[in-house]
């Protein structure tokens, strides 16, 4: 029995089985910024690798080491994308590398993004557009900078079951206007009827759009049923706190809030330790988790 | 039931070699380099016969007193974990061949270890260790293959170290579960329980006879005595909340000026389990080895994110350690990390007593503001069902 | 003056706006005494920095954008407003000089008090002015806090 039909299953008792990929396509965003389209070598794999949005691979560059990063998306192809941010020696080594470049998978690890499941029964709620029924209520998305990446994910399995919800609204904050990922995306997004708001920091006296801080935008956004509503988040910490609290500020329940952590990620299979956050792993129980069960955590310093 | 035998000290000899023959490794206690270690054991010339051990916070001496016993001593610096979680194991490795790499893991067998002379405290370790490395989301495969051949045969204390507590951890002296034989060495030879069918198959081929009502009092009386000796005591009650409750308590920084970070208590801890995992490249680049190793939440890089690092002074690394060991880990494994051996008391060399720590955060809560007790259940956060398949 | 359909639609912009969602009954109507509904088009100046200007502002809709000067860069913006933003607050606060130069982005709505007005009826009733009070300094907080989220450069690398 040679192929495996899915990267999860062999995963419990085989956890650091690597997959063979190749970089199929390169793109630059930003400096340092790029999105990588990665190819299992094995085409079977590829169609068969299944992730919930949020969940995040092990990139692995052999003599470097492996890298946490969020899955972005996949192709119709079925290539698997991740967009990195070059900032230490495995993702450097990936920007070096480019396209064409052989590098290992192991995958997908960690809790994703809530009210997913086509058929679920949990996260049920009721009133959406023209007062009918959806099954998830109203879904406010905040996302910084590169936290953008994990939450495209989402915002594409929204559109793909767009009846699913209600209004859906995504704001988007960046450095600068070079800094904002994915605009090209953003008027499909609205095609599918998301509202898309987006805000930079700095201004280039080229951009006419929003200047601010991302909470700015969410200040700002019509929450006409806020017990109905999920927010999702992901960004610089104290970005998420903010979001969250003005979240808050507008009664949207605090178990209806959505936030992502990040630490040291060493094994991305709960047992070497690093990436404890109080009594968390954030590679098992992450990295998304509810504001409620991590509000307290995050005001502990150094934690 | 388990039986109760007793054999004359000689045959603890032949069942050595019994087990040898067997092609298991014994390990056992050997001293070495002024401690007793657990090493390889070829017979019983090499257990440490007449030694007693002399432990307080930072400190630990052996002497060769002339006794005729083979385990009059406490632990060492050694705990069993080296044999079942290697201080360095490759865990995948990788070829390069036209610029394209393949991976695959370890599929060599691991080797059979019999552990002779595993005190109650260090059971209880194993078992902690079995929740983390076993019964996770996922397997450890060389703890898995490594635990599943060994063969135990615990000793019960009969003398205790001023650093002990495992009576306070509900862990000793008394060995009560997880061995395959156990041992409790009175004059005339040792009481052996056999708990195991294992355990009665080395039993059967040695010179046994059944133990007497005197042979079991006497070994009660040993017993006893080393319940006795114990002086040190952990307070447990409620100690999670306690905790968790206090992580700004101003000890924190009096146990930051004399802490060392020298991660030495979580060299010697049995149930420290962090590690990190590093690349061994030859030299033509093509063959790369995935390596893990030991690591310890008291090293600075440990916590190191591109944000910077986390944990950057030894107070955050220090309440790491101890939070974690004696408080979060009941959220994580539904236990306390601690089972009472006093290792990282003996071997800080500061003398850092963990069990004061605790005692001077208790007698003088600084804070109300507690972290929420349990986690909500996993259904919490709904996952895509496919990706969970 | 300003008609009863006038004061209606005032009143009934104020209501959507969750700035103003604290304010008493009272206090609603009495601001909305002082109010009325200001439409703008694209590129108007509302004010300019250094001006003395006698107009507080809250946005109903639409986006302005806030630029400083300043001899190296120039004009630069600094902050774009919307909905529930108030504007202009140095009128009543300060010497009635403006910080920056407003200028509309989109088509957008205001809410425009008189500043001179608003102070007398401050002074006069300091029950409304406590209430008024409350509602600027809680916007005064928020645009804080907003520009040290903005200073902290939270995406740097």
């Amino acid at each position: 029995m040679t192929a495996v039909s899915d990267t999860s299953r062999y995963n419990r008792n085989d956890p650091w089985r690597t997959w063979p990929v190749e970089v199929r396509r390169f793109r630059n965003h930003s400096a340092g910024v790029f999105t990588v389209d990665l190819d299992f070598n094995d085409p079977d794999l590829g169609r068969k690798f299944n992730f919930a949005p949020g969940q995040f691979n092990m990139l692995y560059v052999p003599g470097v080491g492996e890298a946490a990063i969020s899955i972005a998306g996949t192709t119709a192809a079925g290539l698997i994308q991740h967009t990195i941010r070059s900032v230490g020696n495995v993702t450097k080594a990936i920007e070096i590398g480019g396209n064409g470049m052989s590098l290992g998978l192991r995958g997908p690890f960690g809790r994703g993004w809530p009210l997913q499941t086509p058929t679920g029964s949990e996260g049920g709620l009721p009133f959406g557009l023209n007062g009918n029924l959806t099954k998830y209520g109203d879904i406010i998305i905040v996302a910084g900078g590169i936290g953008l990446a994990p939450l495209r994910s989402m915002v594409n399995h929204i559109a793909t079951h767009r009846e699913d919800y209600g209004v859906v609204s995504i704001v988007i904050g960046a450095r600068t206007p070079d800094d904002l990922l994915y605009q090209e995306e953003y008027d499909v997004w609205r095609s599918r009827d998301i509202i898309v708001k987006c805000t930079v920091d700095r201004a280039s006296p080229a951009w006419k759009g929003q200047i601010g801080v991302v909470t700015l935008l969410l200040d700002r956004l019509d929450i006409p049923r806020p017990d109905h509503t999920t927010l999702m988040t992901c960004g610089p910490e104290v970005m998420m706190r903010y979001a969250a609290k003005s979240a808050l500020g507008r009664r949207i329940p605090e178990q209806q809030i959505f936030v992502t952590l990040e630490r040291n990620m060493n094994c991305a299979i709960g047992l070497c330790g690093h990436c404890q956050f109080g009594p968390k792993f954030i590679c098992k129980e992450g990295p998304v988790f509810r504001y409620n069960e991590v509000n307290a955590l995050l005001r502990v310093q150094e934690l | 039931m388990a039986e109760t035998y007793r054999i004359p000290k000689a045959q603890l000899h032949n069942l050595i070699e019994l087990l040898r023959s067997d092609r298991y490794t014994v390990v056992g206690p050997k001293v070495e380099d002024d401690a007793v270690v657990y090493a390889e054991i070829f017979g019983m010339d090499d257990l440490p016969k007449g030694v007693r051990d002399a432990q307080e916070p930072g400190k630990y001496r052996v002497k060769q007193t002339g006794h005729e016993n083979f385990f009059e001593f406490n632990v060492g610096p050694h705990s069993w974990k080296q044999f079942l979680f290697p201080p360095k194991t490759t865990v995948a490795t990788g070829i390069r061949e036209a610029n394209r790499w393949t991976f695959s893991t370890p599929t060599e067998p691991q080797p059979r270890f019999a552990f002779l002379g595993v005190r109650a405290c260090e059971l209880a370790a194993i078992a902690i260790q079995d929740r983390i490395f076993l019964q996770g989301s996922y397997v450890d495969p060389v703890y898995k293959a490594r635990r599943e051949s060994v063969l135990i045969i615990a000793v019960n204390c009969t003398v205790a170290a001023s650093t002990c507590f495992c009576t306070s951890m509900e862990t000793g002296p008394k060995c009560r579960n997880g061995f395959d034989l156990a041992l409790t060495e009175i004059d005339s030879g040792f009481v052996v329980e056999s708990a195991t069918e294992l355990g009665n198959s080395f039993l059967m081929r040695l010179k046994t006879e059944d133990a007497t009502e005197r042979d079991i009092d006497e070994a009660l009386v040993l017993e006893k005595r080393a319940v006795d000796q114990i002086s040190k005591r952990l307070d447990t009650f409620d100690i999670r909340n306690m905790l968790l409750g206090n992580l700004e308590h101003p000890r924190w920084d009096d146990v930051a000026n004399r802490c060392l970070s020298c991660t030495n208590c979580t060299m010697v801890c049995p149930t420290c389990f962090c590690s990190s995992v590093s690349e061994v490249v030859d030299l033509s680049g093509d063959n790369v080895q995935r390596q893990r190793e030991w690591d310890s939440c008291f090293n600075l890089d440990f916590s190191y994110t591109a944000n910077g690092i986390v944990r950057n002074d030894r107070r955050s690394r220090y309440r790491q350690w101890l939070t974690h060991k004696l408080a979060s880990w009941h959220d994580q494994f539904d236990s306390s990390g601690c089972v009472g051996c006093g290792r990282c008391i003996t071997w800080c060399p500061v003398g850092i007593d963990l069990t004061e720590e605790v005692a001077a955060i208790r007698n003088t809560p600084s804070s109300q503001r507690m972290l929420p007790v349990i986690s909500p259940p996993a259904s919490s956060c709904v996952l895509n069902k496919r990706a969970q398949e | 003056m300003i008609s009863p359909e006038q004061r209606i639609a005032t009143l009934s912009a104020m209501r959507r706006l969750v700035t103003l969602v604290d304010l008493s009954e009272d206090s609603m109507d009495k601001l909305a005494e002082l109010a009325s509904i200001r439409k703008c088009t694209e590129g108007t100046v509302l004010f300019s920095e250094g001006d003395h200007h006698d107009q507080l502002y809250f946005v109903v809709d639409g986006s302005l954008r806030l630029e400083m000067t300043t001899t190296q860069c120039g004009r630069q913006t600094i902050l774009t407003v919307g909905s529930g933003d108030l504007l202009a607050w140095s009128a009543i606060l300060g010497d009635g000089t403006m910080t920056s130069t407003a200028v509309v982005n989109e088509p957008s709505q205001l809410i425009a008090i008189v500043a001179s007005d608003l102070k007398n009826e401050l002074e006069r009733d300091t029950v409304f002015g406590y209430e008024i009070m409350k509602v600027i300094a809680k916007s005064l907080s928020m645009r804080l806090l907003a520009t040290r989220l903005q200073l902290l450069d939270l995406y740097h690398r």
